[in-house]
């Protein structure tokens, strides 16, 4: 909702009264062009497109100004992509004043977007749908046991929706043979799992400077012979160019080279230019440029670099974490052989006493092939010295394929060439490479351990007898489980029993057969998608077991545990106050993690947090960790402010802030050490606290490069504000005319003011965005900004971040702006609803769910907008219950 | 030297020189036509999402016919400028989506055109065409992807081609995959291959059994959601039942080398993708083939750091240079492309080329315009004379270029999408 509702926001209100009980469907609101923008059409267009002239076979004076139908859209559609393309009305023609343009165009632009919502409304259908990518890969871990890799599967949602709406989970052929090969990935998996589960806990300890500094040494050992017979060699051909029939020959050399800042390595390199000089091969290299290149490289860059690495204090008793060619990662694999399952790896770990912040965190991962490649999987922050060194402990989940070596490395950026980046920023500076900081004693893992998530137990995959009959058990043991309470029946087993025995017909064994049946059950339809039969027209209450599931896919994107399962059966889980206290432990759950991930991320547009590498000089620790943990905060401040039972207007403005150490140093908020997220209370004045001071949407409102006050205006609307702007039209031009001038940001932007095509949405979302200007590209605070231009120069100016709501209050500064956003806590809960609702639902929320939708807000609003209870609410409503 | 390992490097090279006369004396086509017959029509759709630079990428339009000029940003395919033509003028009308570069591309639908529903598609032309002439090959059409598409400004879908159902029809983003699936042999005995296609269709059997049962106990509108499961059952029998009638004929063999599992980077991945078309096309697999290119991965191996969608957002400065290196490179792809589809003769003596229409473009032009979509045509399959930089009347339907092609190529078909007819000035 805006700050002063515009003539059609009006009429909505008066058509859809929000009286109706929650079965009763509205009528959609109509949707018409203010009759006050009549003049406009006939002043700028009618005079050629009427019912004589229909120049270009257009005609507009028939045009209704209710638009209700598909071939009344495109219609109004045309006359709005005309009129944004600058091409009508045509140059020669009379022109609309600038204001009166701007006015047409918001409205034509809002009434259109209004237009398809309304001629697209599902009414309140809920179609059967398909579980998503997610779904399906926490599915299989549920029943499973096993983390399997779906990358295969096509992305899920895309035409603007979540990925829980059923009309969008589409199902294709190759899909369906993904699906079967999955299972049988995922099968396999399990059955060496199951099989794991008596084996031995082992261990495997390295002390890390007799695995490490041998080969390290080799290595120096190398490089110093390098050096030493290239310094041979110069100095024989230093002696022979001083000999006097040589003199003129080195003479001439040396001319031509002068100048050149590589002179003296160059005239060693034209060496037989200079009778009788000794060969370089009797120096062991083949030809003078690899003699030039590895003799110089080792003693002018790998040598200092190795030697500066020994000299640290602790070599002897462990291994620093180098970079580039000095140990860059130490990695410790899996042992062959070793069954799959839950492993603990330990470092033993120190920083030393004069590392920067920065330089304080590990990252753990699979180390690829290549220099710098590395999978990150977590980062860890480094708080043990050389007196008192930490352990530290990563778990791990290992399948039996063939990622089983995993490694650490001093935190970095993950980016091809990013080694070689820090080895010469460093050798620039020092003439060497960077000096390593974190030491570690020595590595560890041990396994396999029992798993410890509290998650299910896999259902057992092996049978009494290893016949037909084992077969039978296991399958429809197997079977029942995956299909989460939907029938199975005896002909479907019977036909999977026939595929077992055809199997070991074929000559296969016992378990090798099951996999083919069992991966049938895995894509068959009772598995794969979320069944509510109703042949029916009107809705009807769910079960229990339809219930449960709703409530687990809902809030865990997973299938009912063993206690939500059994509150199915018995019924109870239909009792509200059952419900609510199963609403509260599915949120306290760690697996409420998949709600966050999938929630929020798609509500909150956060996969552009992905677009970009951000610039390593502009903004050094915005890494790849630091992603990872600016994303998080936005996750575990959500949950921190359900599970609290705290008031949804703390997303908006908050004293406190849920960091972790890294973040918190990003932050500069002192006291806060350790990987966990936790609140931790700000100081006053802080930018932080709420959704308005978090660096991933900051970040996400950049170009990973310079902050972009357009993203971050219109997110501030399309998110908190509840007011999306139309999608951005086609065929508008681009502004050009600023070309080569060296200005502010809010000076290039002002630009798209100016323009009506521009200025009817921009004037909506630009002024936010300047009023946080206050926050670069990494989310961090400032007070000035800078702009360069190559070949034209750089200007720096002062942030101004005062100004005005589209008609609305003004604000001055960033704190203003915060605060009256935050006094629109109605408005972003509406927003938050009806986006819960959607994900919740498996369906769009439409035109018909206006009562629904109110009456959630209101209800929010009695409870100081408490957000636990709005996830008590919505999964009461009776379109929650029913189908 | 006799070790195995030259040995069999001997044989292999061996091999490519005997398959390679044979096929193009004998005819691989002997399978489905007895006669020698004139080599078949090929269709190649190429689609590259986010736009081109508007500026340096179009040739002048007021200079059009044989004697233009090749803009800037077509300059590498100077080489082949008398084989290609530059369309200027054609447009999706329905098309509103500024990042959808290759949704809606070769359908030309509305997405908004069913009321009670957000999207709606219809069939793509290639899929039109892959109707006719699927019949012949072993596989029915070919979808190449990038595993970079959904941030590359293609918009949703599974791949360009879209079914006559309008739902969209998987992609292969792997060129191993693609490589396997064309020419993977199967060493297994043919009794055990149809062993094995028997357990499938029980399979296929019992799933479909329990589908139908289900459906019995749904709304009609979960019915139809239903019935796209059932749909992909019936596709895997169909073609299952062409597994089996080409069964008895072995897989091709190619001299492609097969391919890694990941490119090294986005114009090696490019560069596969065509020899696999490539591959594809010469041993008669299909003679219908998209592809979605990748346009963020093509970005990384040029080094460009931005996102492809600031990229398509340039502005005079890095971004419209990032913008216009990549279009180059668009180019010089392109271009090796024709050089390698002119290279492979034909039994009749003519070349690939001679037999394919390609088409490379996207339904969007540049930021979020979708006027003028970037048209560039090559190749004899659909009859159109070359050379030519074409500049076709104010808003002909983009679809009008889709059925010049189909026509051209030889299906009937009496319109596409929200054609108009042909586009006149491609022909004679």
């Amino acid at each position: 909702m805006r700050f002063s509702p515009t003539p059609f926001v009006l009429a909505l209100w008066v058509l859809a009264p929000g009286s109706l009980g929650a079965a009763v469907s509205a009528p959609p609101p109509q949707v018409r062009i203010g009759e006050q923008h009549r003049a406009f059409l006939k002043s700028y267009c009618l005079e050629c497109h009427n019912e004589q002239k229909q120049k270009g076979q257009v005609r507009l004076d028939d045009l209704s100004f209710q638009i209700d139908t598909t071939q009344s859209a495109d219609r109004w559609q045309k006359v709005l992509n005309q009129i944004n393309s600058g091409e009508m009305p045509p140059e020669d023609a009379k022109q609309p004043g600038r204001g009166a343009k701007t006015e047409f165009l918001a409205e034509l632009s809002e009434t259109m977007m209004l237009a398809r919502k309304v001629i697209g409304d599902q009414g309140r259908k809920q179609i059967v749908r398909r579980l998503n990518k997610r779904e399906y890969q926490n599915t299989i871990r549920d029943l499973l046991g096993v983390e399997l890799d779906v990358s295969e599967l096509p992305v899920d949602g895309g035409a603007g929706s979540f990925d829980t709406v059923g009309s969008g989970l589409s199902m294709s052929s190759d899909q369906f043979e993904s699906y079967l090969a999955l299972g049988r990935r995922a099968l396999g998996e399990a059955m060496a799992l199951q099989k794991a589960l008596s084996a031995k806990r082992v261990k495997d300890h390295r002390e890390l400077e007799t695995h490490v500094n041998a080969q390290q040494q080799k290595q120096v050992q190398a490089h110093s012979d390098n050096a030493k017979k290239y310094a041979d060699w110069t100095r024989a051909v230093d002696a022979l160019a001083a000999l006097p029939e040589h003199a003129a020959a080195a003479a001439e050399i040396r001319k031509r080279l002068s100048g050149r800042g590589d002179a003296t390595p160059m005239f060693y390199k034209e060496w037989d230019r200079l009778q009788g000089t000794p060969g370089v091969k009797s120096f062991g290299f083949n030809d003078a440029n690899s003699i030039d290149f590895f003799g110089r490289s080792s003693a002018g860059r790998y040598l200092p670099t190795l030697r500066n690495y020994y000299e640290q204090p602790h070599t002897d008793t462990g291994v620093y974490l180098g970079c580039h060619f000095v140990h860059n990662h130490v990695a410790h694999p899996i042992p062959n052989g070793w069954p799959p399952g839950e492993y603990v790896y330990r470092y033993r770990i120190a920083a030393a006493p004069d590392a920067p912040w920065h330089r304080r965190f590990v990252q753990f991962g699979i180390k690829g092939g290549g220099l710098d490649n590395f999978d990150l999987i977590s980062t860890h922050e480094v708080t043990g010295t050389f007196e008192q060194p930490q352990i530290l402990e990563v778990k791990v989940r290992v399948g039996t394929g063939i990622n089983r070596v995993f490694s650490i490395r001093e935190k970095r950026r993950i980016k091809r060439g990013t080694d070689n980046d820090l080895f010469e920023a460093s050798f620039r500076e020092v003439g060497r490479g960077p000096t390593p900081v974190l030491w570690v004693d020595w590595s560890e893992i041990e396994g396999p351990f029992p798993d410890a998530s509290g998650g299910p137990q896999p259902v057992a995959l092996a049978s009494k007898t290893q016949d037909a009959e084992g077969a039978r058990e296991v399958i429809q043991r197997v079977a029942t489980r995956a299909f989460r309470g939907a029938a199975l029946e005896a002909e479907f087993v019977e036909r999977l029993v026939r595929l077992f025995e055809a199997r070991m017909a074929a000559g296969d064994g016992f378990e090798e057969a099951l996999k083919r049946p069992l991966s049938v059950v895995l894509a068959s339809p009772a598995f794969l998608y979320v069944l509510e039969p109703n042949p029916g027209p009107q809705p009807r209450p769910l079960d229990g077991m339809e219930l449960a599931n709703r409530l687990s896919y809902f809030l865990w994107s997973a299938p009912p545990d063993a206690e939500l399962f059994a509150l199915a059966k018995s019924g109870d889980i239909l009792k509200p106050e059952v419900a609510h206290a199963q609403v509260d432990r599915l949120i306290a759950s760690e697996r409420f993690n998949a709600f966050l991930g999938g929630f929020l991320h798609q509500w909150l547009g956060m996969e552009r947090l992905d677009f970009f590498d951000f610039d390593r000089l502009r903004h050094r620790d915005f890494d790849d960790s630091m992603k990872v943990a600016a994303r998080q905060e936005v996750y575990q401040t959500f949950a921190h402010v359900v599970r609290s039972g705290g008031s949804l207007r703390e997303l908006l403005q908050s004293d406190y802030a849920v960091v972790n150490g890294l973040l918190a140093k990003h932050y500069g908020l002192a006291g806060v050490a350790g990987d966990a997220f936790r609140k931790v209370a700000l100081p006053p004045g802080s930018p932080r606290g709420g959704l308005l001071g978090m660096a991933a949407i900051h970040a996400m409102g950049s170009n990973g490069a310079e902050s972009s006050p357009v993203h971050r205006g219109v997110w501030v609307v399309k998110h908190l504000l509840h007011d999306p702007p139309p999608p951005a039209p086609p065929n508008v031009p681009q502004l050009t005319r600023l070309e080569g001038q060296l200005l502010t940001t809010r000076e290039r932007l002002m630009a798209h003011q100016q323009e009506p095509q521009c200025a009817n949405c921009h004037r909506r979302f630009d002024p936010i965005g300047f009023g946080l200007e206050n926050f670069d590209a990494a989310g961090l605070w400032r007070t000035m900004d800078r702009y360069e231009k190559k070949g034209i120069g750089t200007k720096e100016w002062a942030i101004d971040p005062a100004g005005r709501f589209h008609r609305g209050p003004a604000f001055q500064n960033f704190f203003e702006l915060r605060s009256l956003v935050a006094a629109k806590t109605e408005t972003f809960t509406r927003g938050l609803t009806e986006a819960l609702l959607e994900y919740a639902l498996g369906r769009p929320v439409g035109f018909a769910d206006e009562a629904l939708v109110t009456g959630l807000v209101r209800e929010a609003q009695q409870k100081n907008f408490g957000a636990r209870q709005l996830f008590h609410a919505v999964t009461d409503r009776a379109e929650f219950r029913s189908k | 030297m006799h070790t195995p390992l030259n040995r069999r490097h001997f044989l292999r090279s061996a091999s490519a020189w005997i398959a390679l006369p044979a096929m193009e004396s004998l005819g691989f086509r002997a399978f489905s036509a007895p006669k020698v017959s004139p080599p078949p029509k090929r269709m190649i759709a190429i689609s590259f999402g986010y736009g081109i630079t508007n500026e340096t990428w179009f040739p002048d339009p007021k200079v059009t016919g044989k004697e233009y000029r090749l803009s800037p940003g077509l300059e590498p395919l100077k080489r082949h400028q008398s084989r290609i033509t530059v369309v200027q003028g054609l447009t999706n009308k329905f098309s509103n989506e500024g990042h959808w570069g290759s949704t809606f591309y070769l359908t030309g639908a509305n997405r908004y055109a069913v009321p009670g529903t957000n999207f709606f598609n219809s069939i793509s032309a290639d899929q039109v065409v892959a109707e006719a002439f699927g019949k012949e090959t072993r596989f029915t059409s070919l979808q190449l992807n990038s595993a970079d598409n959904k941030d590359s400004g293609h918009g949703p879908g599974l791949s360009l081609a879209w079914n006559r159902q309008g739902k969209p029809v998987a992609g292969m983003e792997s060129p191993l995959a693609v490589f396997q699936k064309l020419f993977g042999s199967d060493d297994a005995p043919l009794a055990e291959r149809q062993r094995m296609l028997l357990e499938q269709r029980s399979v296929l059997d019992a799933v479909n059994a329990q589908a139908k049962g289900i459906a019995k106990r749904l709304s009609r509108d979960d019915r139809d959601k239903l019935g796209e499961y059932l749909q992909s059952i019936r596709e895997i029998e169909t073609r299952l039942a062409k597994d089996e009638s080409w069964m008895g004929r072995p897989k091709p063999k190619t001299e492609l080398r097969q391919p890694p599992e990941v490119p090294a980077n986005g114009i090696e991945e490019v560069r596969l993708m065509h020899d696999l078309m490539i591959a594809g096309l010469r041993t008669d697999s299909t003679r219908v083939i998209t592809y979605r290119q990748p346009h963020w991965n093509l970005m990384k191996a040029l080094d460009i750091d931005y996102h492809p969608h600031d990229v398509s957002h340039y502005a005079p400065g890095s971004r419209m240079e990032a913008s216009q290196k990549r279009d180059r490179k668009m180019s010089e792809l392109l271009a090796e492309l024709i050089d390698k589809l002119a290279a492979v003769k034909e039994a009749d003596g003519s070349s690939l080329l001679d037999q394919v229409a390609l088409s490379f473009g996207s339904n969007i032009r540049s930021v979020h315009s979708l006027d003028n979509c970037p048209t560039i045509l090559a190749g004899g399959g659909a009859g159109l004379g070359h050379g030519r930089h074409v500049v076709a009347s104010k808003d002909t339907p983009l679809c009008n270029l889709w059925l010049t092609l189909i026509r051209g190529l030889g299906v009937e078909a009496e319109r596409h999408g929200d054609s108009t007819g042909v586009v006149k000035e491609l022909l004679g």
